[in-house]
């Protein structure tokens, strides 16, 4: 079993076929030693929370007899079952579980390429572009403008931009309160809108501004040296710009022969197996899992249940049907938690949600029922991490 | 570094056929597939309900009695239980569903996993 990813899909999926098949002869592989989470990255950005309260090691992987090999992979063989890493070195799989996460496609957004991420950090994939951006915002003089491009559906965790919006509104309504925060969106609709919405007024007035495409706010170009963001309408010069630019399955993907048209991987829904190559199976933000979003937990609960396919598989057994489920909290600020479910069943080629299942908080409730929603989703990252890379 | 390939004995035949059929086909009827067993059901739990060492808000199931866990489980569905995540999640699944996730974890009941 070789696992191309250390991730909340790929660590959680080589843990599970361990757990399941002790047997097994499981490598990950993850170029970096250390894992920088997404969810709750948006404190490190607008509040004192360290980078460090996000990263974890791949050691207890290693302790449950994982072979965990620090090094890229950069191409796939899929008719002679081989992966390649950077250095040439070629591992041969039995199966092979890819979960790359995304890439940042860089020919969507005209001006916004690998450079510009030094000036305009997209802060998308979690670590030293989270700091960079919390850097920017600490060094931004009282009463600037700060802007957050986002970009049209798919993208990896749906209300991401709306939460980021919302705690670097907390951290100007701290300390910088003569500053703005001005979102451009490349859509009109976005995940728990009418929640955010509600809780921005509430929290941040005018001092958070969300323009939706029809307002002409979808941003058609960048330029990092100049520091402009320009629209279908206008161009802004802010003091500080997060670019969430559009994205793709991540590069490995690619290079196997993985991804359709959409730059996504299509899979068969009921174990993930690619619907393109034989022997492979793409699990998390990479894969094409129609209801269920692109999200950390529906990643862990994707790499469960494709191990259990898998091992499965080996006994010559067909895959089972199973119920997974998606949670997913957002910190409006930091007491103030708002949260989306969905309960997800396989049909006969994609993920479907229940009905009459899911949904997301009520409009109606009061300040404790947010604040034990902003508990539970700390409490959320601490379940989900100590199971993907605790002891 | 590993140099040497780690691959297992190769695939039969028998089983590379009906995969092939199933990738030309692109997809994978509802009835081709086995009924889920109990460990496959409860494994969406983990998630978000982990060990007790976690110290968390979020309930450790296994604290709780079957007869428990199905009462509050079967509240959460009828809508008699306030709650936040957990009447949205529960409306998801069958009586049946429930019955057989409250014994799984029941702590009176021996076949709980860890996984």
């Amino acid at each position: 079993m070789v696992i191309v990813g250390g991730g909340f899909a790929g660590a959680s999926c080589a843990r599970s076929l361990l757990a399941l098949q002790s047997n097994l002869d499981v490598t990950l592989i993850e170029p970096q030693r250390t894992y920088s989470a997404c969810p709750l990255s948006n404190l490190v950005i607008g509040t004192p929370r360290p980078l460090a309260n996000q990263q974890f090691s791949y050691r207890a992987l290693e302790r449950a007899g994982i072979k965990v090999i620090a090094a890229k992979a950069t191409d796939i063989d899929p008719a002679a079952q081989i992966v390649r890493l950077a250095d040439g070195v070629a591992i041969g799989y039995n199966r092979l579980v890819v979960a790359p996460g995304i890439d940042m496609r860089w020919d969507a957004l005209p001006g916004y390429d690998a450079a510009a991420t030094q000036r305009m950090p997209h802060a998308w994939k979690a670590g030293v572009q989270t700091t960079l951006l919390r850097d920017q915002l600490n060094a931004m003089p009282d009463g600037g403008l700060v802007a957050i491009t986002v970009p049209d559906n798919p993208y990896r965790c749906p209300p991401g931009p709306y939460e980021r919006a919302s705690l670097i509104a907390h951290y100007l309504k701290t300390h910088k309160p003569r500053s703005k925060l001005l979102i451009l969106d490349a859509k009109d609709r976005f995940s728990k809108q009418p929640l955010f919405q509600q809780a921005w007024a509430q929290l941040y007035g005018d001092l958070l501004k969300w323009q939706g495409a029809a307002d002409g706010a979808r941003v058609t170009a960048v330029n990092a040296n100049a520091g402009t963001v320009t629209t279908d309408f206008e161009e802004f010069r802010p003091a500080v710009t997060n670019v969430i630019p559009p994205q793709q399955a991540g590069s490995i993907a690619h290079r196997g022969g993985l991804t359709d048209a959409s730059g996504w991987c299509p899979v068969r829904a009921a174990d993930f197996q690619s619907l393109q190559q034989p022997y492979i199976h793409v699990i998390g933000d990479a894969a094409i899992a129609n209801a269920m979003p692109k999200s950390a937990f529906a990643a862990n609960a994707q790499a469960r249940l494709c191990a259990t396919q898998i091992v499965r598989s080996l006994q010559d057994l067909e895959p089972l049907s199973t119920t997974l489920i998606n949670s997913c909290y957002s910190l409006v600020a930091p007491d103030y938690g708002i949260s989306v479910a969905g309960v997800y069943r396989p049909s006969a080629d994609r993920w479907q949600p229940v009905d009459g299942a899911g949904g997301a908080s009520p409009l109606k409730a009061n300040r404790e029922t947010r604040a034990q929603e902003a508990r539970y989703g700390q409490d959320w990252f601490t379940v989900l991490t100590r199971q993907v890379w605790g002891p | 570094m590993v140099t040497r390939s780690i691959r297992q004995e190769p695939l039969s035949v028998r089983r590379l056929a009906p995969a092939v059929i199933l990738v030309l086909s692109g997809g994978l009827s509802i009835a081709a597939l086995a009924a889920p067993d109990d460990k496959a059901i409860a494994s969406a739990c983990y998630g978000c309900h982990g060990a007790a060492a976690d110290n968390t808000s979020l309930p450790t199931l296994q604290n709780f009695t079957s007869a428990e866990l199905l009462r509050t489980l079967r509240e959460y569905r009828s809508g008699a239980r306030q709650g936040t995540l957990m009447p949205r999640i529960a409306k998801g699944y069958a009586p049946e569903e429930l019955e057989r996730l409250a014994q799984h974890f029941g702590r009176d009941h021996a076949q709980r996993t860890a996984d």
